[in-house]
């Protein structure tokens, strides 16, 4: 995963800090010279917005309260307006403008800033959660300490059989074995470590919630990939008894697969459905609908919970098979079937809580 | 007294470039592994070295690069690409550059040494 760039994001032309130099002074040269009863500084706010481009956050406070230093200095310089009550004015009138747009400009890099790094954030949970990446990059780690035992085995076997038997040389290469075969057995567990959970931290968790927190977080993939989304959320649905970071693993897992199944199919009939209900046998049902292009011709709607089963070039199949564990783990079931005329129909129930009816 | 002709052994992952020497050893050739295509290239080994087995991916140079600088000299040393990730591309664009044998891993002894008897005969 890439850091997120450091502030400013864009790379400016050099030509930006000439620009604001020769602004300002244009600036302070008019505000001095004239005795215009105008405020002349209130410009100065355009140098900031200027400095925006290439300084970081401390360059543009120091740009602010330069441009309130220049606005003061010219005033003393001109004695005409400096204790005029329309040249204090003036000069207040300034400042606060400069200070204002410094304060509202950095608010705003803030806020594009904590945007980024919120989808770098999303990209690399989605990545982990559906374990593609990491998955083949694991199985190539474990490929290569079995790769090192074939050779040391077949080469030991020759050594002992040699004459004479090379004894060292077999020693040796049983020693690398045992070595390999542990570093294999690390990896391994670091693979079950990740695919087991934690132990659920359940609470009273309104699914609404974090179905719409993955929309959120989702919605800049609904954007690009043209996907109408469309929700149904009652509001007097029960609460549920579950781990919220689990049910936002499941919900995360589900959307995006719908969300990646309708790449193949024309932009204009791409849309997503997320809905909760109160389900009449107790607890909630969720269910994540989509168009997309569905089961294929021979694929059954339980295999594709079958660990490893992935339609995806790249996929590692782990993910809904992790999806459905979570879900029974908290007492639910999941299920899919086919959408009409095409795509898929998730649902998925979790129980009430425990002591209601 | 002229020095035997060696293979060469480049893989950045300690345990099968050890394994694989150690199993060309076992078969009595003489071998040497080296950690990257640029401690090979570096290396005043090129003369005397008769065969490359190389791992395609390889931070740095890759093996097919390695080829790459090889083919520069008159006669290329015959080169073995071995691999964790078979990719059809990389196998076309190895063929294509005159590499005959790309293993994937896990290979198995006769796989090696058919490919060694293969390029070094010719």
């Amino acid at each position: 995963m890439k850091a997120a760039p450091s502030f400013p994001v864009v790379k400016p032309s050099s030509l930006l800090p000439v620009i604001a130099i020769v602004l300002a002074a244009a600036i302070f040269v008019v505000d001095t010279v004239t005795d215009l009863e105008i405020a002349v500084p209130v410009f100065y706010t355009a140098v900031i917005l200027i400095s925006v481009r290439f300084c970081t956050r401390r360059g543009v406070i120091f740009v602010g309260l330069g441009c309130i230093g220049l606005t003061l200095l010219s005033d003393i310089l001109t004695p005409q307006t400096s204790t005029s009550a329309a040249g204090i004015i003036n000069t207040t009138i300034s400042v606060l403008a400069i200070v204002s747009i410094t304060y509202l400009v950095l608010k705003t890099e803030a806020a594009e800033r904590s945007v980024y790094e919120a989808r770098a954030q999303l990209a690399h949970v989605a990545r982990v959660t559906t374990l593609g990446e990491l998955t083949a990059s694991l199985a190539h780690e474990v490929n290569q300490p079995i790769t090192a035992t074939v050779a040391n085995a077949t080469a030991g076997l020759r050594w002992l059989s040699a004459e004479p038997p090379d004894l060292d040389e077999a020693r040796a290469a049983i020693e690398r074995i045992v070595r390999d075969a542990n570093r294999a057995g690390t990896i391994v567990g670091r693979v079950r470590g990740l695919t087991k959970r934690a132990p659920a931290q359940k609470v009273p968790c309104d699914i609404n919630d974090v179905i719409l927190e993955i929309a959120t977080l989702t919605s800049s993939e609904f954007y690009k990939r043209h996907v109408k989304l469309r929700t149904e959320l009652p509001r007097d649905l029960p609460k549920a008894n579950a781990d919220p970071v689990q049910l936002q693993q499941v919900v995360l897992n589900l959307v995006m697969n719908a969300v990646e199944s309708m790449d193949a199919v024309p932009e204009a009939k791409r849309s997503l459905f997320i809905g909760s209900a109160r389900n009449p046998a107790g607890g909630i049902t969720v269910t994540v609908r989509d168009t997309g292009l569905g089961l294929k011709g021979d694929e059954d709607a339980e295999r594709i919970f079958a660990p490893f089963y992935t339609t995806k070039s790249n996929g590692m199949g782990l993910g809904l098979t992790i999806t459905q564990s979570i879900v029974e783990s908290h007492g639910g079931r999941i299920w899919a079937e086919a959408n009409t005329p095409k795509g898929m129909v998730f649902r998925f129930t979790l129980p009430d809580m425990p002591g209601t009816s | 007294m002229t020095i035997k002709p060696s293979i060469a052994v480049v893989d950045d992952d300690e345990s099968v470039r050890e394994a694989t020497t150690g199993l060309l050893r076992s078969l009595g050739f003489i071998t040497k592994g080296f950690a990257s295509a640029d401690e090979f290239l570096k290396s005043n080994r090129l003369k005397i070295t008769s065969c490359v087995i190389a791992d395609v991916q390889m931070p740095g140079m890759s093996g097919l690069a390695l080829y790459g600088h090889l083919t520069a000299a008159l006669n290329p040393i015959p080169t073995i690409l071995i691999t964790a990730y078979p990719d059809d591309e990389i196998r076309a664009r190895a063929f294509s550059a005159g590499i005959r044998h790309y293993l994937v891993k896990p290979f198995s002894e006769k796989e090696l040494l058919d490919s060694i008897d293969d390029v070094t005969k010719h």
